[in-house]
Parts: C-alpha cells; structure tokens; sequence
C-alpha cells in the first residue's frame, strides 16, 4: 500500500503543478462567471432599472418593426436590462448559408435603442475560462480540455495520497508551516471533493463533442443533421410574399410559459415578420430547469396558431443538457449560485494553495534554502505571478472599464489588452523583486484596487449609494462584494507581510519552511 | 428560513461527528467521551446532515435541493472545522 501511496503521491504533485497555473486561472475566471450577468450590467452602468419581460419584448417589436419590418428574421432575447435583438436583413434568407449576427441592438423601454458603452462585460471571464484569449479557440479549448484531465489525475490521485481523509476530516492547524498549507489543502479538497468532480467532470462534458466527434461523425452526415438532430424545431417554411400584420406577442408568452410552469421566456424568434408565413418561435431562460437543452414552442407569426413544440427530450440529449446546467449553474436560484461560488472559491484556493505548498515542501529540503535552484525560482516565481497577479489584473480589467474613454476605438478589447498588460507587470515584478515583497505587494495592490474601486464607483449608478437608492439589489450587493474581497486581499497581504517575524517552536526562522522568502 | 434550517442541521451534525473523536472532545470540558456515547454522537450527526437534506428538499424540491444540499453540506463542515481550529489556537 504504501508503495502506491508514494507512487500516487508523486503523481499528485507532478501532475498539479505541471497545469496548476492554468488551472488556478481556469477556476478562478471560472468561479466569478457565476455572476457573469451581474457583472454585465456592473460594467454597463449607463443601463437603469430592470423591465419587465412583456414590457421589454412590446418595446424590442416596436423597435424591430421601425428599423427592421422586412427583415429575414428577429431574435430577442429579454435580459435584465431590456431587450437584446439580432436581425438578419433580407437578403439573406435561411437558405443562404449561415446567418449573420451583425445587426443588433439592446431596446430598453418605449422602443428606444439603449446606449452603452462599449465592453466584453462578464462574458469575459465566461469566455475566457475555456476559450483562453489571444490563442486560436479550438487550440485553447484542446489545451483547456487537456487541463481538466490532468486536473482529473490530480483530484483522484490526491484522494489515494491523504493518508487520513476520515480521521483528519475536521483538523485545521494553524501557525504551523507546512502542516497548516497540507491542512488547508486538504480541508477544501475534502469538504468540497462533490463539487471538484462533479466540475471538472462537467467541465469536459460541456466541450464533449469536440474532444471525442467520431459519434456524431459516423452517424451523421453533415454537422447540419447533427445539429438539427440535438434541437429539433419546426419544419422549415418559405416566405409567402403575402403580408400580413404580426399578431401581439405578449398572450403567446404567457400561453407559452403556461406550459413551463415556473419558467421565463428566454429567447423569441420571429421568421418572416409581417408575411403571411411568418412564424414565432419561444424558449424558456435558464431559470427553472437545471437541463441547458430548453424546448421551444412554435407559432404562427399572422394567426397566434399553435404550430409545433418540443416533444419528450430524448434520454441522452437530457443527460448531456443537465450535466452542462450542472456545470455553469445558469438555473441557480441565489442561494445556490452562492454556494456554487463558494466552492468555485474552495476549488481555487485550492489549486493555489496547492502550488505553493509544492514550494514549501522543497524549500525545506533544500541544501540552501536562501539560494534555491533554477526550476525551484521559477515555479516559486510563476506562483506569484499567477496566485497573486491574475487577481490583480482582474482588478485591473474593472478598472479599465471604468478609466478608459468612452469613445475610444475598439473600447472592449482594450479592457482585455490592460488585463493582461497588467498581469504582464505582474508576472515581470514576481520575477525580479524578492519574493515576499512581491507576494505582499501584489496582494496588496490587489486588495487597494478592488476597494478603491468602491470610492471610485461610490456615488456612480453602481456603487453603494447608487444601487441603494435605486434600490437595485443585485448591484447593492456587487457593490458591497468587491471592496469586500478587496479586504480579504489586504488581509492576505498582511499575513504575508507579518510572516517573518514568527519564529518556529524549535528556533529555526519560519522562512525556511515557509512558501515566502 | 427553510436553507438556515438546514444549514443549522449539517452544522450541529458535522459537530456531533466531530466530538466523537478523540482529537477535537479535548476541547471539551470533561474527559472523553466513551464508545457508546461515541456511537450516540455519531447517529445524531448522520442524523442531522440527514435532517438537512429532508428540510431544504421540502423547500426546493428533491432535485434543487439535493444540488443546495451539497453545498450546504461543505459549507457546514467548513464552519465547523473553522470553528474548531480557532477554538484550538484560542486556548
């Protein structure tokens, strides 16, 4: 046994280091993307209140029909803020190979077109926790999928390594070196070991058809059929070049959302408004139902006719739908999107905590613990480059958002660009300042940012006083959020700046078991 | 009032599992506890993370509230291991 435990033990922490840093990334960006809506309209402060979905689609129609009347079809898709729609012009009707998503606009009330200013906003983090940026997205996706075996390797391995997963359950020593960071790493692998599976087995299911198509491949001809074969709709119709006037949307979403008891109208497409063929087709919102694969009711656009609807989901499409919900927790009622970040915060600190305990195990052993070798600097370097710089240009993407100019070109790429200028600057001053100055000052600055942010923000549309008398909750609660992990930063900060001065039980200077120089 | 309910539940639970080892009963007045009050601490912990499931599954129904359940149950062992390392590092 204990041959394979050491075995397993090597495994744990070789394989967690070799992707820890993308992984720690990956969870981290991940972990925030819970409230990747909130974080929309954080970074929109120009959107005021919320409106009501009927409200909200009456307005987007009114809107479409103005600017758009002859248009091949109409999205929309009713969201916290109003309502966001996509046209296709004329001419490129359905037949004409793939539809265009370059003619959009978010309609607020009385069929106004709301302005913002320009940003990625929350899909950001969303993205980028799979898609990577800068890379091409198939490669990034191979690689993050890559990641997420190994991390795999690394959960179950780590299992068979702790030697007392029971008889340690509740034991957390704190102030004792490198028994605190194996306590620590262990605790939050343990008590949130549901959560890190089910993630991380999610995780490569939600991308499963890129990493294993032969399926799909040998059993359909074209990705058309497959595709159509996943969301089945309404058979195809041709325009009939006959007007007729598009009857009112509002009672076909309420005799829609008769049928999904508990549900919201998510999505709305119109085909061929304003002809006599022209159809509705509506979806539900992620709320309500942890399967992503909604089903969809679809209308005649002149009569309000019931044409066709989503029969029983098939086993396996429902399989793979609930393991994706599962995944990104769209459905979350608040109380568990909280527990969901909670554990996507465990899974980081986890991660991190696990890479630098890979340093302080070794540290130890090191015939000059003052003078390491090469390979030990550079892991020891990344760690703070990655630990404690990725949250300093996150920070730094907020704040972006705020500085730039509005009318700056290419607005939102420049947000990304001082991301990872920022985190750039990070990893640069991780590698040239001793390390427990780096550690402390990144943390710091991180935790400076994100509480200036709230003075910056405090009188602004989003900011304490701001969201309160507006009386928008979720923004009151965004903006007592961030200056509150600011704390936590600044306290991290603190305890790495207080480090050295705690002198071992045996006399030996905590620095040589500790991950801080 | 239903997720506090439940939250309590897995707390006291995870507590009870807790005391009935030796390691973390030192940290309670008296001497330690024997087997059969061991075995008691034990069933009133399954007992309570038990609890919580029936509690926040009444509340959310079985599917949300088994996902809410899991949560819940990290979130109660973590206060409790939080708890009792500060109380440790207290005394």
């Amino acid at each position: 046994m204990s041959g394979l435990r050491q075995s397993q033990a090597l495994l744990h922490s070789w394989s967690g280091l070799v992707v820890g840093w993308v992984l720690y990334t990956i969870f981290l960006t991940g972990t925030v993307s819970y409230w990747r809506e909130d974080i929309n309209r954080w970074m929109r402060p120009e959107l005021g209140a919320p409106v009501a979905a009927e409200e909200a689609v009456t307005s987007a129609v009114a809107f479409l029909q103005k600017t758009a009347p002859d248009a091949g079809a109409w999205s929309i898709y009713p969201n916290a803020s109003g309502a966001q729609v996509y046209w296709q012009p004329k001419s490129s009707d359905r037949s004409e190979g793939p539809r265009r998503r370059d003619t959009q606009a978010l309609v607020g009330r009385n069929a106004a077109p709301l302005e913002a200013r320009q940003t990625k906003g929350g899909e950001f983090f969303y993205r980028f926790h799979f898609d990577l940026y800068y890379a091409p997205v198939i490669w990034s996706r191979w690689f993050v999928g890559f990641c997420s075996m190994v991390m795999f390797v690394a959960i179950l391995s780590g299992v068979i390594t702790h030697k007392k997963i029971f008889a340690d359950f509740f034991t957390f020593r704190r102030r004792k070196g490198q028994r605190t960071w194996l306590d620590g790493h262990n605790a939050l692998a343990v008590l949130a070991l549901p959560f890190h599976l089910m993630i991380t087995y999610t995780g490569l299911v939600t991308l499963l058809t890129l990493y294993m198509p032969w399926a799909a491949l040998a059993n359909y001809d074209a990705e058309r059929g497959y595709r159509d074969a996943l969301a089945p709709g309404a058979p195809a119709v041709e325009r009939s070049h006959e007007a007729a006037a598009l009857v009112d949307l509002a009672p076909l979403m309420r005799d829609a959302r008769a049928q999904w008891p508990g549900r919201e109208i998510g999505s709305i497409k119109v085909e061929y408004p304003g002809d006599a063929a022209s159809r509705v087709t509506l979806s539900p919102g992620a709320s309500g139902s942890l399967s992503t694969r909604n089903p969809s009711i679809t209308y005649s656009g002149s009569t309000g006719d019931m044409i066709w609807k989503t029969g029983a989901p098939v086993g396996a499409i429902q399989a793979y739908g609930v393991m994706v919900g599962l995944h990104t927790g769209r459905f979350a009622p608040d109380l568990v999107r909280w527990l969901y970040f909670l554990s996507g915060i465990a899974g980081t600190v986890m991660v991190g905590g696990g890479l630098v305990m890979w340093t302080v195990k070794r540290r130890a052993k090191l015939p000059d613990p003052l003078r390491p070798h090469f390979g030990f600097r550079v892991v020891e370097r990344l760690n703070i480059g990655f630990v404690a710089g990725l949250p300093v240009a996150m920070a730094g993407f907020l704040w972006a958002n705020r500085l730039l100019p509005i009318g700056l070109a290419e607005r939102a790429e420049w947000e990304v660009h001082s991301m990872f200028i920022l985190w750039g600057i990070a990893i640069v001053v991780a590698f040239t300042r001793p390390g427990k100055a780096a550690w402390t000052g990144l943390l710091g600055l991180c935790g400076a940012m994100l509480v200036g942010l709230a003075v910056y923000d405090f009188a602004g549309a989003r900011g304490l006083l701001g969201a309160w008398t507006a009386g928008d909750g979720r923004m009151l609660a965004m903006s007592l959020a961030i200056p509150a992990i600011g704390c936590a930063f600044l306290l991290m900060a603190r305890q790495t700046w207080m480090h050295r001065f705690r002198p071992r039980k045996d006399g030996t200077p905590s620095r040589a078991a500790t991950g801080v120089r | 009032m239903m997720v506090f309910l439940a939250l309590a539940c897995a707390i006291a639970g995870f507590a009870c599992l807790a005391i009935a080892m030796d390691r973390h009963a030192r940290l309670m007045p008296g001497p330690l506890p024997r087997p059969a009050r061991k075995a008691g601490l034990r069933s009133a912990g399954a007992i309570g993370i038990a609890a919580a499931y029936a509690f926040i599954a009444a509340d959310m129904g079985w599917i949300m509230g088994t996902i809410a359940w899991f949560g819940l149950v990290s979130a109660g062992a973590a206060v409790v291991v939080l708890t009792l390392s500060a109380w440790e590092s207290a005394r």
